[in-house]
């Protein structure tokens, strides 16, 4: 527990971000719930703030790209010729969220196959708090990842992320709001702190917030998705970075995962993937094909 | 100690021990060997073969006793020696304790001569599992036998292993048999049941014997980064839905490039050959 509150404070340093977020969170919870007893003309007040809470939360949705334009883009062959270019844009800033093992493997090999060269792209990757394998494994594919690219800075930058686990593996559903908590207050540190490879003295603020949020099922990628949604509602990061991709783990063949569901219900998703047909089917989800399923001799 | 160091196991620094002991192995091996040079008739190059490798992984997160109770076995081990198995390499996870308790309590008899290895986590898990995949005129297929998730199954696969999976059913709404059973029909690997593992080694060495997995071309990692076919561009497409104008501006190159926005078909037949990378458009 002590270090899951050190590492809360570690994490208001840089913007103060955390502590705006949270003051503003404690400061209506407080108001609605004393308001609520003693005064009643808030019943109106609460009543109109749920209706803007809900209409930002549409508009924030309607901005997401519908799932054919996403079967359009998922397209691994070149032969189509539908290979975008991002090479020419000022910025390109993924953040992809490890969980651990399997998860993370998943998400390394989606990287591999992903990666190209080019010079102004930045990866940050969160890795769960102690979770030293995964860290590993991430800086032995970011160490192959500046052997092979050509100098010239093409690799690009990365940083990593440090993060309070949202579940761990057996915990009890009762303490794990808690610990979610937790996650939350850091998660929006990772979302909004600017990369030091990239500061604003050289960037502007190109760099300031990701474009693209990649998660592929540990319950920490979710909270992590949550806290950028409530950013993107509040208007706390501009309208046009934090664009969510959520693949379903190739495990899951024919049933969602407890945080595919959240998903799937809540919709935070810009681009909601699977890897399996029959889910596909059963879930209206994009389907990707085998993913992360490696090249062999390729 | 000869004939099973080289491959893994020098660099192998958590290696916490090597049971069985050698001059026993080797006899073993020769008998092995010479029963196979009688029954196949092969050429002398292939005695220097080495016997068949096994090895066994219950993940890096969770553990499962009951695959790690079912190994060590004296049933189990004499159906590995029974089919030319010679080692099993064991990565127990958190039970490592409980595994050597049981190891230990095994006589030299119990274990048929097979040698037993065992480690809590280890960091050369490709390494592990390059030493069951057979190659030509250097080893013998082995196999893997591996908890059904992701992580070991895809490591696995991409180096070509022989792969036997076992469904931890002790994890949340026990989904490791979904993604089993969905293996086995892809015929990727064979679904190994608790209780019944010496069935799923005789269907491996049944497939072993059909193909060419004891003869395969050495190993060749796949190439990095990857061709501009094979690579994700989802990610790509997704940065440039923050930026509407270039978007527009792809899109429409894309099309022109495409003659036309895409039709379902042509994407999926264009994908042949295209082995692990089968995406299609719906």
């Amino acid at each position: 527990m002590e270090d899951i509150v050190y590492e809360c404070i570690d994490g208001f340093g840089g913007d103060m971000y955390t502590v705006l977020f949270l003051c503003g969170l404690f400061a209506v919870t407080g108001v609605s719930i004393i308001g609520l007893v003693y005064l009643p003309w808030t019943w109106i007040t609460a009543f109109i703030g749920v209706f803007i809470g809900f209409f930002r939360h549409v508009s924030v949705k309607l901005e997401q790209p519908r799932p054919q334009t996403g079967r359009r883009w998922m397209t691994i062959g070149a032969r189509n010729a539908l290979v975008p270019d991002t090479s020419g844009l000022p910025a390109v800033y993924f953040l992809y969220i490890l969980g651990s093992g399997g998860h993370t493997t998943e998400m390394l090999l989606t990287v591999q196959r992903k990666i190209r060269a080019q010079a102004n792209q930045h990866r940050r990757y969160v890795i769960s708090n102690g979770d030293v394998d995964s860290f590993r494994r991430l800086s032995a594919l970011e160490a192959k990842i500046r052997r092979v690219l050509p100098d010239g800075g093409l690799s690009g930058t990365s940083d990593s992320f440090t993060i309070p686990r949202a579940r761990r593996v057996h915990q009890s559903l009762l303490t794990a709001p808690f610990s979610c908590l937790a996650t939350a207050i850091v998660a929006v540190n990772a979302l909004t702190r600017e990369p030091e490879d990239r500061p604003t003295t050289r960037h502007g603020r190109q760099f300031k917030y990701p474009h693209v949020v990649v998660t592929n099922g540990p319950a920490t990628g979710f909270i992590v998705c949550l806290v950028a949604h409530l950013l993107k509602m509040f208007y706390m990061v501009p309208q046009n970075r934090l664009k969510m991709v959520y693949i379903e783990s190739w495990a899951r063949t024919r049933t969602l995962s407890l945080t595919g569901k959240l998903f799937l219900w809540s919709g935070i998703a810009d681009m909601f993937c699977v890897q399996h047909e029959e889910l596909a089917r059963r879930t209206g989800g994009v389907m990707v094909g085998h993913l992360t399923a490696p090249l062999v001799n390729g | 100690m000869g004939i099973l160091a080289n491959g893994v196991g020098e660099d192998e620094g958590e290696v916490s021990g090597v049971l069985a002991d050698a001059h026993e192995r080797e006899i073993k091996r020769q008998r092995f060997n010479h029963h196979q040079n009688g029954q196949t008739h092969r050429n002398a190059e292939h005695t220097q073969l080495r016997g068949r490798h096994c090895f066994a992984t219950v993940g890096a997160t969770a553990g499962f006793r009951a695959l790690l109770e079912e190994l060590s076995t004296p049933g189990f081990l004499q159906s590995l020696a029974a089919h030319g198995f010679t080692a099993l390499d064991v990565q127990c996870g958190p039970d490592l304790e409980f595994f050597r308790d049981r190891i230990v309590n095994l006589s030299n008899e119990e274990t048929h001569g097979v040698a037993i290895r065992y480690f809590g986590y280890t960091e050369t898990m490709r390494a592990h599992m390059l030493a069951c995949r057979g190659e030509l005129d250097v080893r013998l297929s082995g196999c893997v036998i591996a908890h059904a998730g992701t992580g070991t199954v895809l490591e696995a696969q991409s180096v070509g292993a022989p792969l036997i999976v076992v469904a931890n059913p002790t994890l949340m709404d026990n989904h490791q048999v979904e993604l089993a059973e969905e293996l086995e029909a892809l015929n990727w690997a064979v679904h190994g049941h608790i209780g019944n593992l010496a069935a799923a080694i005789e269907r491996i060495l049944e497939r072993i014997a059909q193909g060419t997995l004891d003869a395969l071309p050495p190993y060749t990692p796949p190439s990095f980064p990857v061709s501009a076919a094979d690579r994700v561009t989802l990610f790509d497409w997704m940065v440039l839905t923050c930026y509407p104008d270039e978007l527009a501006h792809q899109q429409h190159l894309a099309d022109l490039r495409g003659e036309g926005p895409m039709t379902n078909g042509d994407g999926a037949n264009q994908q042949e050959g295209e082995g692990a990378g089968m995406l299609q458009l719906d």
